[in-house]
């Protein structure tokens, strides 16, 4: 066989074979050769892998639907990343199992519906109607593939088909509603003896063995933190300006210069009739239109109201219709001859004939605003202001070198730098590491304070920007590591704990004793008055009753049903330590409103959502699920 | 291997060869075609009337949002009518099953859950239509069949479900300290559902009395 190639080499046996052994490489070699770097996976869900790609993709859109939601008061660290990592993994996990449950099982979504549903997204409609230009300039500006898109919808239109195949597909028997209706509509009579725990405070006694007990016991609690206490030197741009010296005549002379940024240029509102003269007209011509001027100047002399004149004969058809109004303007807007005129008027005034380009303008003035300067005294502070924090820039700069040297050559000591740069050197309070007050809470400083160079090698800490043009080196002056409290300073804090503890106690023996004295079938008015508490009655209590403490509700609801005519009776402790002797004298069930839904639509849900639950479960056990450590 | 002296022998051989299993060889290469053609024809139908019954049952759901029981109860029939072998079939009958409670037709619903338990193809479809069973059965008063249709549910996802609903047979049987235990073990594993916890909280409280009993 082996002779038979040989010899057949060069024919097209040769090549029949060596065809067939290529499509096998071609399909899957290269493909082998591809997987050989791969990542670890997410998570594997059976023999489905989730990619860290998707992972993260996902994340993302999630963390990007935080923030549109909360807006402004969006904050990174409001959401630990690796918990909201695992919830998201958690997710895809949970949609991985219900789309291998669902297409195990044979469900589908045809090409068909998944089109009529896309077709339905209004995002993807113009003017109502599906457009595959919309379509696809959405989901470009998501920067998402439509094959990505349309598979990751398939999936969730799967797992929407079981999960509501599952919820919405649950129901509440006339039986569970009848249930439901009795006890979520029960009513109950109660009376209840309210016993103030401020009142077994003020009565419970202390002694000093008892507090120096505690301490012993309690060491833990008593601990004060590291702290540091830092001597440093502040320099800032603001702190030089205040020290520089400037002269009056330099003020001024800046004055003088910046004259134009302290004045509002003059404007002024004027009327005008235009007799036009056409560019290179003749002198009859010329004349002709003289003698229109001369004779609506004559009228506006004579009485004539401006406005109307304009109106009816300036040539000048924007303005004409306004009565001649020109509205303000300043200099080098109009023709020049014009303005010259404009701006001679006072108020009020109208002017003779005035020859522009354009012909014989009347002009009238009407008011003038601006033109006026802000003087000297006015502006010296912001002059001063100027002119200090340009030089104190300068100097910073150069400062702010030298602090970095000095303080750097002679790490043990910021008396050399204050004193070459005229610099205090301020002491701060102990802080610990969460920070000090003002100046030390800022972060930078406090990890400096507390940074192995400062704190255990004495030296000076870098130069530390805490803001713009503020800089900061810090020393550590003392160092308090951990320690415990001294009991004295915590003494009164102990004393109000065992207060507290002792009165709950001895409040809780009252309630055990009044609780035998009513079962007994002592009358509560009177024992609660032998007690010095309050009696309350309350019948009728409903479940969300707001008018009774939170945990006496939850107690009257919670007592078993009384047998006789004698009350049930138990104890509760309200959130903020009274306590209460709660009784209960009779249980009303709710009515039961037949044929009607009631709360079927809460059990439906409650039942649904327990149905769902119990799937997921289900499906869960059955998978295997493996989730690799990430990668660093 | 022999060794063929001359290429004339060599062809004889084939030939020869040829004549013995030829027949085979066509019968073999048409059978495999035949069961390969056969295979994608069987798997396009399967693909297509599940993708059918997905478009129906789709429709069903729309329905469903529109609070519309009459047309879901005629999408559903025709699901099962036509696509029995799809497991829309099953969710469909799930959703029978809940018109006909809806319409007070306890039996009818029964009926139903029993034909989703013997035709679904999702495990725990199955087990939800047998639990739902046991809730029908006991509105209907059949509390010990309700009982033992609960045995058979297995799977500890399942246990709270199960739990209440025997708390709910006991308590209709008047065995309220056992409904008081049984409700407990629903709650206690009802950690998942806050709704559920609530309903179960208020039938726990509600039977304090043969808790105290029972102790």
């Amino acid at each position: 066989m082996l002779q038979f190639i040989r010899e057949r080499a060069q024919s097209w046996i040769a090549w029949v074979i060596v065809t067939l052994l290529i499509i096998p490489f071609a399909l899957w070699g290269i493909n082998q050769y591809f997987d050989g770097g791969k990542e670890v996976p997410a998570a594997k869900v059976n023999d489905i892998e989730i990619s860290q790609q998707r992972l993260q993709q996902v994340f993302y859109q999630q963390q990007q639907r935080l923030r549109e939601m909360l807006g402004d008061n969006y904050r990174p660290d409001m959401f630990p990343e690796e918990q909201m990592r695992q919830q998201v993994l958690d997710g895809l996990i949970e949609q991985e199992l219900l789309v291998q449950t669902a297409m195990g099982s044979g469900m589908r979504i045809g090409n068909g519906l998944l089109a009529a549903t896309i077709h339905n997204v209004p995002a993807f409609q113009m003017d109502g109607q599906f457009s595959q230009q919309v379509y696809e300039r959405a989901l470009n500006a998501r920067g998402i593939p439509a094959s990505v898109f349309e598979g990751d919808l398939r999936r969730d239109m799967l797992t929407q088909q079981l999960y509501a195949g599952v919820v919405r597909s649950d129901f509440a028997t006339p039986l569970e509603r009848r249930a439901m209706q009795q006890l979520a509509g029960q009513q109950r009579d109660i009376g209840f003896l309210l016993l103030p725990l401020a009142d077994f405070i003020a009565k419970a006694q202390v002694s000093d063995d008892e507090v120096s007990a505690y301490y012993e016991a309690q060491g833990t609690l008593f601990m004060q933190p590291e702290q540091v206490s830092v001597s440093y030197l502040e320099l800032s741009a603001e702190q030089i300006a205040q020290g520089i010296k400037v002269g009056e005549e330099e003020l001024r002379a800046r004055y003088e210069a910046q004259l134009a940024s302290y004045s509002t240029p003059e404007e002024r509102h004027a009327r005008h009739i235009l007799i036009q003269v056409a560019p290179g007209a003749d002198a009859a011509a010329e004349a002709a239109a003289r003698a229109e001027a001369d004779k609506l100047l004559a009228q506006v002399r004579g009485g004539t109201p401006f406005a109307d004149v304009a109106r009816k004969s300036s040539q000048d058809p924007v303005s004409a219709a306004e009565g001649g109004d020109l509205g303000f303007f300043g200099r080098g807007v109009m023709d020049k001859a014009f303005e010259d005129a404009t701006f001679a008027l006072k108020p009020g005034e109208v002017s003779e004939l005035v020859r522009s380009a354009f012909g014989y303008h009347i002009i009238r003035l009407e008011t003038v605003r601006g033109g006026s300067t802000r003087p000297f005294a006015e502006v010296r502070e912001q002059i001063l202001a100027e002119v200090r924090n340009e030089r104190a820039e300068q100097q910073f700069y150069d400062q702010a070198e030298q602090l970095a040297n000095l303080t750097y050559e002679h790490p043990d000591t910021l008396e050399q730098a204050a004193s070459q740069l005229a610099l205090t050197v301020k002491q701060s309070e102990p802080f610990t590491r969460r920070g000090g007050a003002e100046l030390l809470a800022n972060p930078r400083l406090v990890s400096a304070a507390f940074s192995e160079d400062v704190l255990a090698r004495g030296n000076n800490s870098e130069v530390i920007e805490v803001g713009r043009n503020h800089l900061v080196v810090l020393r550590a002056l003392q160092h308090q590591p951990e320690m415990r409290r001294p009991l004295e300073s915590v003494r009164e804090d102990i004393v109000t704990r065992l207060r507290r503890d002792k009165a709950a106690v001895a409040a809780h023996e009252a309630a055990v004793a009044l609780q035998q004295q009513l079962q007994q079938g002592g009358d509560p008015a009177l024992v609660a008055k032998g007690a010095r508490a309050k009696w309350q009655r309350k019948d009728g209590l409903a479940r969300e009753d707001g008018s009774v403490d939170a945990a006496v509700l939850r107690k009257a609801f919670s007592i078993p049903r009384p047998q006789a005519a004698q009350p049930n009776w138990d104890l509760v402790v309200t959130a903020n330590g009274d306590i209460a002797v709660v009784g209960l004298y009779a249980v009303r069930d709710g009515e039961v409103a037949e044929g009607e839904a009631g709360a079927a639509g809460d059990l439906e849900r409650a039942s649904g959502d327990a149905a769902f639950a119990a799937t997921l479960g289900s499906v869960r056990t059955a998978a295997s699920i493996s989730r690799p450590a990430r990668q660093p | 291997m022999e060794v063929y002296r001359t290429e004339e022998e060599q062809v004889e051989a084939l030939k020869d060869w040829w004549q013995a299993n030829g027949r085979s060889v066509i019968v073999g290469l048409v059978l495999a075609l035949a069961a390969v053609f056969g295979w994608r024809y069987w798997q396009d139908s399967t693909r297509a009337q599940a993708e059918a019954a997905s478009a129906q049952y789709q429709m069903l759901l729309e329905r469903l949002d529109a609070g519309e029981g009459r047309e879901v109860v005629e999408i559903a029939r025709r699901i099962i009518a036509e696509h029995a072998a799809t497991p829309y079939a099953a969710l469909a009958s799930l959703s029978l099953a809940q018109q006909a409670v809806d319409e007070g037709d306890l039996e009818g619903a029964g009926a139903h859950l029993r034909w989703v338990m013997a035709n679904a193809k999702v495990e725990a479809v199955r087990m939800l239509a047998q639990v739902r069973l046991a809730r029908v059965l006991v509105a209907q008063g059949k509390t010990d069949e309700a009982l033992q249709q609960l045995s058979g549910v297995s799977g500890s996802s399942f246990a709270a479900m199960v739990e209440e609903v025997k708390g709910d047979a006991y308590l209709a049987q008047g065995r309220r300290a056992e409904a008081r235990r049984a409700y407990e073990a629903a709650l206690a594993g009802a950690t998942e559902v806050p709704a559920k916890q609530q309903v179960l909280r208020m039938k726990v409280d509600d039977l304090a009395d043969a808790g105290a009993a029972a102790q």
